[in-house]
């Protein structure tokens, strides 16, 4: 059985734009893995066609099948995390595994109030 | 239904491909005479007879093509003739099994294409069916790259327009390139008397009703040999209304010394009406489909996939935040504009040429069939399904040509110029704009300016592509009723703190702009629209 997982410092998931996120990413599979990559990306949500954004894009370089790596990723200005009522905008950290095989994704909001602006 | 049509049709064509495996054997044409009377549909055919000897004992047969139904077209026939004289050796195609039963020819394997028509139906709603009633797991389906599925619903939108240019294209070169180049080509055809030999109007039925065409029979002289034609002008096709046909079909029995026209290459072509005709306007039809094929194709292919994703992060930060980026590492750096000159978002020009484009190519479709329908009723024989069914696009024609005039007035209403200081606004900060309004702003009795921010999304539904907007934030920055304060002013705003700043992205957009309204009277009003970038607040100012 594959586990994957993200771990956050003092399990932080709201952050200011320029904010440094730290954090661990975790895997346990069962064969030798031929990449593994940790996205930081927001995505669009609601009723238009979902868009996609990779801010920030690590590759850990140890291909074990068991291991953890530990990460720092200075986090950009914007957009915000958002929330109106057609669309909203979600940060999240992603770990994949074999250029999407498999993937886990760890939500976290981005915005200078540290909670999503909500235009509802 | 689908599956049903498919079946037939399948079955059909499966007795095709079993002629194509009989036995070809040499055989003699006792005689082959054109019949003119066959069919009402097709009303020429060939009537042959041939005899051929098969292990060891002779038949005879008079079948030319299986399921062979005869044809509307004498040129056809007179090939035919030609090819089967009697006493001649030719080749027919026997049954091993049967040998009493033989052809002359085959059917053509295209006809096996018919069977995509009705497959489009069963893969649409065996699609459906499978989609709606599939499981999915949830585990599996919680994250899926962006990635791949952005490519594989651009493939999918690249097959579906592809199919409308490809249909579009397939018909519009038999209804219309190939008859306008065939009237190009007849222009220097020569000019032969000819005698006519029946003038008549050919009835064609089927589910939607009868429709008519020309179908008069002349003979003439070329080269000292005698040829005959029923091919009147270069359309195909029939059409409803009868009485503009009977008076050309009553003109040409009446005719004492009509002319044809000869193709001097092959003498056995030839036309009476060699004019464009408005019939051929029909042709233009599947242009639509070709239009919109090749329109979203284009589209689908200018539309940016996610190549990598280091090219992604550079794409989101150059799409006009890349100031504030920037900002994030050297705040003393950062560019802002001071002041920019705000552009209105589309213009009075653009406007009308674009309604101008689509009255004409909408009217333009629909007049085809509201010449019919008006033949219908001054012959006496109106169709009214036709009249009821073209009502609504008449309307919808109707409206867009009053929608010309409107914006041929609006080309003259007063123009507002708007300069924003700073050129981009941080949320939590004020900006100003300042105007002036040119041309006739005497006859504005209202004039606002709001601030507004709105959502802006798009996505697919069905065949089409809608686009959503909601408004967040919608403030009167200024009103008046005062011509002397219309000319020129300038006002202040904040942004407030807690709002979200500009964005865009393919699908998903939140809009900041400035509204200029005004209201006139019996005369269109003005409403522009100038798009204003809010910047995420300036971080290096709070630190």
């Amino acid at each position: 059985m594959n586990n994957l997982s993200i771990e956050i410092q003092d399990n932080q998931t709201a952050f200011v734009p320029g904010e440094t996120l730290e954090g661990t990413a975790q895997w346990q599979l069962n064969e030798l893995p031929k990449s593994i990559t940790l996205n930081l990306l927001w995505y669009t949500q609601g009723k238009g066609t979902e868009d996609v954004g990779i801010a920030e894009s690590i590759e850990l370089g140890n291909h074990s099948s068991t291991d953890q790596q530990s990460f720092s990723i200075t986090l950009p200005n914007s957009p915000y995390s958002y929330s109106g009522r057609l669309l909203s905008i979600i940060w999240a950290l992603e770990l994949i595994i074999n250029k999407g095989d498999q993937c886990h994704r760890q939500e976290i909001t981005l915005s200078p109030t540290g909670q999503e602006i909500v235009t509802n | 239904m689908g599956a049903g049509f498919m079946f037939f049709i399948f079955l059909g064509f499966l007795k095709t491909i079993d002629t194509h495996s009989w036995q070809e054997t040499p055989c003699t044409i006792q005689s082959c005479l054109i019949i003119d009377d066959y069919d009402d549909e097709s009303p020429y055919a060939i009537d042959v007879l041939y005899h051929y000897t098969f292990s060891g004992k002779t038949y005879t047969s008079s079948t030319y093509k299986y399921n062979y139904n005869g044809t509307s077209d004498y040129h056809e026939v007179s090939n035919l003739a030609s090819q089967y004289l009697p006493t001649t050796q030719s080749t027919c195609y026997v049954n091993p099994n049967k040998p009493d039963t033989a052809i002359l020819a085959h059917e053509s394997l295209w006809t096996g294409l018919t069977i995509l028509f009705p497959l489009i139906f069963v893969i649409i709603g065996g699609g459906g069916i499978y989609f709606t009633w599939r499981k999915t797991d949830p585990e599996k389906t919680e994250v899926k790259s962006s990635k791949s599925q952005a490519g594989n619903n651009r493939k999918v939108t690249l097959v579906f327009f592809s199919i409308f240019a490809l249909v579009g294209l397939g018909i519009l070169i038999p209804l219309f390139i190939i008859p306008v180049k065939n009237i190009i080509s007849a222009r220097s055809w020569q000019q032969t008397p000819c005698k006519i030999i029946s003038a008549r109007l050919q009835s064609h039925s089927s589910d939607d009703g009868t429709t008519y065409s020309i179908d008069i029979l002349y003979k003439y002289q070329f080269n000292n040999t005698t040829h005959r034609s029923n091919r009147y002008n270069f359309s195909i096709g029939s059409s409803s209304g009868t009485s503009r046909k009977n008076a050309i079909i009553n003109s040409y029995r009446k005719e004492k010394n009509p002319v044809c026209y000869v193709n001097p290459d092959t003498p056995s072509e030839a036309v009476l009406n060699r004019q464009v005709t408005w019939g051929l306007l029909i042709g233009l039809l599947p242009l639509a489909f070709l239009a919109v094929g090749v329109i979203g194709i284009f589209y689908t292919l200018r539309k940016k996939q996610p190549k990598s994703k280091s090219s992604q992060a550079a794409r989101w930060h150059s799409k006009s935040l890349n100031d504030t980026h920037q900002s994030q590492h050297n705040s003393s750096n950062t560019f802002q504009p001071h002041s920019i000159t705000l552009k209105s978002d589309s213009s009075a020009i653009k406007k009308l040429l674009g309604i101008t484009f689509f009255a004409l190519f909408w009217n333009g479709i629909v007049s085809v069939f509201l010449f019919e329908v008006v033949e219908g009723f001054k012959n006496g024989n109106p169709d009214w399904f036709l009249t009821i069914f073209m009502i609504p696009f008449v309307l919808v024609g109707i409206g867009m040509i009053i929608g010309v005039f409107y914006y041929i007035l609006a080309l003259f209403n007063a123009k507002p110029q708007l300069t924003l200081t700073p050129g981009h606004i941080p949320i939590g900060t004020a900006g100003e704009i300042s105007w002036t309004i040119n041309g006739r702003v005497d006859s504005i009795q209202n004039l606002t300016i709001t601030l507004n921010g709105r959502e802006e999304v798009t996505y697919r539904q069905g065949t089409n592509t809608r686009t959503d907007k909601r408004t967040f934030y919608d403030i009167e920055l200024f009103s008046t009723d005062s011509t002397s304060d219309m000319y020129t002013g300038q006002i202040g705003f904040p942004i407030p703190h807690d709002t979200m700043h500009s964005f865009e992205a393919d699908n998903n957009k939140i809009i900041w702009s400035i509204i200029v309204k005004g209201d006139i009277k019996r005369w269109p009003d003005i409403d522009s629209n100038f798009t204003i970038t809010v910047l995420p607040a300036d971080i290096s100012q709070d630190q």
